[in-house]
């Protein structure tokens, strides 16, 4: 039964492979063409640079302002859904469907839906970020109070406080780290996400990069990727210095008295509201969108939803042949992904080499790969294969070794060393011991880890064609641009219903795993 | 005066942690309920401040049925009963202050605490309660700060500023290095002879219960197998709480 289980999964591969038409010939002639992109990148266009700048200032605070946004509403919805904490049982499974229903939608297809309603420009980038960042600051905020432990919050309910006050008294402090930590966790999504979404006129460097890949012209493309790249890299280096602040331990406050305790906590409380008033204030005034033209963006809104539920059948077979192109390129990648990124995590977990560079050469290696957005890696695929499935299954599959590269790693990392001595002690080889040793113990996490990433890729996928990689995003674009709305309908609903089923399948294969 | 009638509670799974278990405990007693972990002793605990809702039978807190009060009442009912746990349950990033203060939240209003804001009277309670555990000079230090015998007096100290007639321990010095244990018990019984106040302790340490409590309660797979004074717990009660017999003449039951 083991067996044939991997040999399914190969054939899986293999029929996948032959689905987006994966051609080693094709692949290795492109090769230089790709190589003579990257060498490009060496050589960047400086007067080009500076054009790029004032929309990547743009970009960057379309990012910042998501992140702000997401965390400031994902907050109070995480507390709503947390269902140890939630105020009404009602109240808590609505809001978790709001979520889930949310989230089904990728973000640049939210952009390109507000850009309709909203008119072109940066408000309805904000807004999409925001609804994505507010989705994924909820979901594992919330997921971080069902685990607290139900004692720390029964020591509370036990001397009779009421629901704010075990909010403000027992959640609150707990959380606080958690959502420090967060905020430029959305702020490091944003930004890869905010590279893209002028593809579909949401404001940021994304509509210079669709005007570059309309005229060919792959020299400015290659500055503006190394821009980009340069940008996500020093975002997530910031991010990785603010959470390390987190965990400064500040020097503990001698207070005279009762007096000076309750002014220094005033003083925090007031400058935690005026921080807050600045961030929503700046986040709402780059939206730049008026009163009225809010309450026409919704009545638009509402007509074109309207159009959308009356779903226009007869473009079902499309819908269908999207949505399997959508797949084969989601399942290529994450189990091509999977398979190179256990080579990866072997060599940069930190635990199994005596000598460290190995694992810090691999590391840098891995994150760098990570940095890249799928969209602009499908990109610099179109210069080498072309436009078209193959592009978006081998950017993904790269995306994917990357991503999974650095968990399979730290899930290595996370095994017990005794475990591994002992049969170092019996003198295997290190290859041995990883067989022997490590390969048992870390499958079923290895294999959480890439479900979670098949539900990602789904979702990847189906982006994918927006700039002509393939999928299902294919149809939307030419429908979204064509305001076809009952065609558009159609299309979201299939997704929707794919995505959902994905993550069902997934979820119940990882809690067999457990 | 605390009043179980033949109380229930089984749990998802078929576990029966409660069999028909009646108890009655006057005021001022000083009562350790011991038994294995698994023998329904902390979920006992937890029916008796309404935590836990009984599947059939009556829980009476002077007079009033704990289990069918709801929202106000039964918040009102539980501030007047002093909950201390194994792992303390303080919020390590707050200061001890605060932490006591928590106690005095359910006398009140919550818009007032939402902003930490408290009456002068309960500043001073919590002063007091403190520097009677010995922590006056720990008031403005984080709980993260201190060792574990400090915590858990912390936590003794937010269970008196709730004026409490009556104190819940499940498992207090479990988490206690021996010396530590002894001095939180000390504790215990201190509070219990000098305010009257009535105390119910989880142990899951025989040895440790018969030195402390003046009634000791024997609990096996949900049931209550014993319920005596400590000084005639025999080796034939042991085997009968634990299901085998004590090693050595002493009760090293230190399970």
């Amino acid at each position: 039964m083991g067996r044939f289980k991997y040999l399914l999964v190969l054939a899986l591969l293999a029929l996948c492979a032959w689905q987006i038409g994966l051609d080693p010939v094709r692949i290795w002639q492109g090769l230089p063409h790709m190589g003579a992109l990257l060498a490009r990148m060496a050589n960047p266009q400086w007067d080009y640079a500076a054009q790029v700048l004032e929309t990547l200032a743009e970009t960057l605070s379309m990012a910042v302002a998501g992140a702000l946004l997401g965390t400031l509403i994902g907050l109070p919805l995480a507390i709503i859904a947390a269902r140890n904490i939630s105020p009404h049982p009602v109240l808590c499974r609505l809001t978790r469907w709001l979520l889930a229903g949310v989230r089904t939608i990728p973000h640049v297809v939210w952009a390109a839906l507000l850009v309709t309603v909203f008119s072109i420009g940066r408000g309805a980038g904000v807004l999409a970020l925001s609804i994505t960042a507010a989705n994924i600051v909820a979901k594992l905020l919330s997921e971080y109070i069902e685990n607290l432990e139900g004692r720390q919050l029964d020591a509370l309910k036990g001397v009779g406080a009421s629901w704010g006050a075990m909010v403000v008294y027992g959640v609150l402090p707990r959380i606080a780290g958690r959502v420090w930590s967060l905020l430029f966790f959305a702020l490091e999504v944003n930004v890869r996400a905010a590279t893209v979404l002028g593809l579909v006129g949401a404001g940021g460097i994304g509509q210079l990069l669709w005007r570059d890949l309309n005229f060919l012209r792959y020299d400015r493309l290659a500055t503006l990727i190394l821009i980009l790249f340069l940008t996500v890299a020093a975002i997530d280096g910031l991010s990785w210095l603010a959470r390390k602040l987190q965990n400064l331990e500040l020097p503990g406050l001698v207070f005279r008295g009762y007096k000076n305790f309750r002014a220094w906590q005033w003083l925090k409380l007031a400058l935690g509201a005026v921080v807050v008033a600045l961030a929503l204030g700046w986040s709402i005034s780059l939206l730049g969108i008026s009163w009225d033209r809010f309450v026409l963006g919704l009545k638009q809104g509402s007509s074109m939803l309207g159009r959308m539920l009356t779903p226009d059948w007869s473009y079902k077979h499309r819908m269908l042949q999207g949505l399997a192109e959508s797949m084969y390129i989601a399942l290529f990648a994450t189990i091509a992904g999977s398979l190179l990124a256990v080579p990866a995590a072997f060599f940069g977990a930190y635990n199994l080499w005596r000598h460290k560079a190995w694992p810090v050469a691999n590391k840098l290696a891995v994150n760098f790969i990570r940095t890249f957005p799928p969209v602009i890696l499908a990109i610099m695929f179109f210069r080498g294969v072309g436009p078209g499935p193959l592009a978006g299954a081998l950017a993904l599959t790269i995306y994917t070794t990357g991503v999974l590269g650095k968990l399979y790693a730290e899930i290595v990392e996370a095994v017990d060393s005794r475990g591994l001595e002992a049969i170092e002690s019996t003198g295997a080889t290190p290859i041995q011991v990883w067989v022997y040793g490590l390969l048992p113990r870390v499958l079923p996490d290895f294999l959480a880890a890439s479900l979670y990433r098949l539900e990602s890729n789904v979702r990847n996928a189906t982006i994918m064609g927006i700039v002509g990689a393939g999928g299902i995003g294919t149809w939307l674009m030419l429908n979204l641009s064509a305001r076809y709305w009952e065609r558009v309908g159609l299309l979201l609903l299939g997704m929707i219903v794919t995505i959902l089923l994905v993550d069902a399948i997934s979820g119940f294969m990882r809690r067999r795993l457990s | 005066m605390l009043e179980l009638r033949q109380v229930n509670k089984s749990f998802p799974g078929g576990v029966q942690a409660l069999a028909d278990v009646s108890l009655t405990v006057k005021p001022g007693e000083f009562v350790v309920i011991v038994g294995e972990s698994g023998a329904g002793k902390s979920t006992l605990l937890r029916t008796i401040n309404g935590l836990v809702r009984p599947d059939s039978g009556e829980v009476l807190v002077n007079g009033h049925n704990i289990g069918s009060l709801q929202g106000k009442e039964q918040r009102k009912l539980r501030r007047g009963i002093g909950l201390i746990f194994q792992d303390f349950n303080l919020v390590e990033r707050s200061t001890v202050l605060t932490n006591v203060l928590a106690g005095r939240l359910g006398y009140n209003p919550a818009w007032k605490t939402v902003l930490g804001s408290f009456p002068s009277e309960d500043v001073e309670l919590a002063r007091q309660a403190l520097s009677r555990m010995g922590l006056g000079d720990k008031i403005f230090n984080r709980a993260a700060d201190l060792s574990g015998g400090q915590k858990q007096r912390v936590s003794i100290a937010r269970a008196l500023v709730q004026q409490p007639h009556l104190i819940l321990a499940d498992e207090p010095v479990a988490s206690l290095d021996p010396p530590t244990a002894h001095d939180i018990m000390a504790w215990f019984r201190k509070i219990n002879q000098e305010e009257g106040i009535t105390i119910l302790v989880n142990l899951h340490d025989i040895h440790l219960a018969s030195q402390y409590g003046d009634r000791i309660v024997g609990m096996r797979q949900g049931a209550i197998v014993y319920d005596g004074p400590a000084v005639s717990v025999n080796g034939e009660i042991f085997a009968s709480i634990y299901g085998r017999a004590p090693v050595g003449d002493k009760f090293n039951g230190a399970l």
